[in-house]
């Protein structure tokens, strides 16, 4: 469970997801014991952040393996790293990912390792998974609805009435059905941090996703493998201190979406859905 | 829940001969147990941390900026128990499929403080019980502030509408017009409801178009209520004072060093 685990500091076993905290604190990349083969080499272009060239931080890692067609890679793991810089630092921009055994793969170069939680101002959320699988939550249609059915079909006269109410889709004033099937999922599984499925359909927040586009290397489509949702915000909200709190302020979005190459795994896109607020919907309206 | 439902189906069988889909409604008392999950909410967007923080303090703030409300529990914890709520109607809406008629009910809920903030919620479902809930919920996130003014001096708390304010659905249409102290709610059934929950206590309304439709009466004098505070008045001449929004109060505050902050007090000014 999330809540005790800012007690646990564990030594770090790479079965395990890690969220560090809050980019900005790690000056320098250090190498980890745990690790067994650490490395150095990759693309200075690599780990920097593509719109302001500052240096990206790592942000967590997660273990991905593969085992689908005719890849089977069975030690992966995802990097996540995110902008330092406090403006865009509010989307994790980049998710690269490494393989264990075999250090180079395709040309992406392998990301540093993060940083260990040795350092005092860390705030390290490890995140024990438990892993289930998300049953499609269908409604369970009880004894009740269908003895329901059973009152007295004598429409004829009703029948008036009843047309001129129809089914209506959910609405509210500032929300629609999609974004409320996203917090139904939510409210299902709150405590969810991050949600894994390789080739997999996520629960969007709104309705218009980008498009992920092509794999750069081998032109395959790109599929959903990764998502990343706000409680994973809340609960590092809750573990920062006030000094590591100014951080986590720009991190606004509803969900974040990570698309990796089908076919080669080596590339990535990242995909935020950020909470629309209505200053965006009427330029002019806020005064500030 | 299970034996409300068989409530509602004698009620059905019951008025299904003569008028028709008229369920019950009013008076309906509903225990509900606080549930666990109640407690433990997850703010899902940037609002609803600063209201489980305990950042803001009353809706007005959030109005002020037109902050979109996207989770419910932030009205709950703004309002809190003051909070009513009520079925307005359980309808039954069919639709024909080739093996008969697929039956789900629509629920009508209206929830209301009494003092100024009121909301309509609309749910249908395959269960009665879900209908409620969910309609309690969409009730919950379409809160808004009503406006009220006086018909003459200006002496006491307002208690009418401040002007004549017609709200439009469908084809009903719902006028308001202030009343002096005394006159009560002078309306239908179904939009004094919603009037009572408003926190109107004086109004004169007129209504048209095909009121038998609920859904469009009840959202006609939604609407109608909505426009209260979008009329402009003289009394809005004077030139606003800008405060900051409560995210960029939040960040100032972390910003600064010492961590203690005024936090400027922008509670808006009902005008009397």
């Amino acid at each position: 469970m999330p809540r005790p685990w800012a007690e646990n500091r564990k030594a770090f076993d790479h079965h395990m997801a890690k969220i560090s905290g809050l980019p900005i604190m790690y000056d320098s990349f250090r190498l980890s014991q745990d690790w067994p083969s650490p490395l150095m080499a990759w693309g200075s272009d690599f780990l920097e952040c593509r719109i302001c060239r500052n240096k990206l931080g790592p942000f967590g890692q997660v273990r991905a393996p593969i085992t689908s067609g005719n890849l089977k890679i069975e030690d992966r793991v995802l990097y996540i790293f995110n902008c330092i810089a406090p403006k865009f630092g509010s989307i994790p921009l980049r998710c690269c990912e490494a393989e264990e055994s075999n250090s180079t793969f395709c040309d992406a170069a392998l990301a540093t390792l993060p940083t260990v939680s040795a350092r005092e101002n860390d705030c390290d959320a490890l995140l024990y998974i438990y892993t289930f699988e998300e049953p499609y939550s269908k409604d369970v249609t009880c004894s009740l609805n269908h003895s329901s059915l059973s009152i007295n079909v004598d429409n004829h006269v009703q029948e008036k009435v009843l047309d001129e109410e129809r089914y209506e889709y959910d609405r509210a004033l500032m929300s629609d059905r999609t974004y409320f099937k996203f917090k139904k999922w939510l409210d299902n599984y709150s405590e969810q941090c991050f949600g894994y499925s390789n080739g997999g359909k996520p629960v969007l927040a709104t309705e218009e996703m980008g498009d992920p586009g092509r794999c750069k290397l081998c032109g395959g489509p790109r599929q959903f493998e990764m998502k990343l949702v706000p409680p994973l915000l809340y609960f590092l909200d809750e573990a920062a201190d006030d000094s590591q709190k100014d951080a986590l302020e720009n991190w606004n979005w509803m969900t974040t979406i990570m698309h990796t190459c089908s076919k080669t795994v080596a590339k990535e896109a990242v995909l935020a859905q950020c909470e629309k607020s209505l200053k965006q919907a009427v330029p002019d309206y806020a005064p500030h | 829940m299970a034996e409300r439902g068989g409530g509602d189906r004698g009620g059905f069988g019951r008025g299904f001969g003569g008028r028709g889909g008229r369920g019950d409604r009013g008076g309906r008392g509903r225990r509900r147990a606080p549930r666990q999950e109640e407690e433990k909410w997850v703010p899902v967007t940037k609002l609803g941390r600063l209201v489980k923080e305990s950042k803001i303090h009353s809706l007005e703030q959030i109005y002020l900026h037109s902050l979109p409300i996207k989770e419910y529990q932030i009205i709950d914890t703004l309002v809190g128990p003051s909070l009513k709520d009520e079925v307005m109607k359980i309808m039954p809406v069919q639709k024909q499929t080739r093996a008969g008629q697929r039956t789900r009910f629509k629920a009508f809920v209206v929830v209301g403080d009494n003092n100024g903030h009121v909301g309509l919620g609309v749910k249908c479902s395959k269960e009665v019980a879900t209908a409620i809930r969910g309609a309690i919920i969409l009730a919950k996130l379409s809160v808004i502030p009503v406006r009220r003014g006086y018909w003459g001096n200006k002496i006491g708390k307002p208690h009418t509408v401040p002007c004549k304010v017609t709200g439009k659905c469908g084809s009903v249409t719902v006028r308001m017009v202030p009343a002096p102290r005394g006159a009560g709610i002078v309306a239908a059934r179904v939009p004094k409801k919603v009037l009572q929950f408003a926190g109107i206590e004086d109004v004169f309304t007129s209504s048209r178009g095909s009121t038998k439709t609920l859904g469009n009466f009840v959202k006609a004098t939604f609407d109608c209520l909505l426009r209260t505070y979008g009329f402009l008045t003289p009394d809005f001449w004077r030139e606003t004072r800008f405060t900051k929004s409560p995210f960029q109060e939040y960040t100032d505050l972390l910003a600064k060093p010492t961590g203690k902050a005024l936090i400027l007090d922008d509670a808006e000014r009902i005008d009397a």
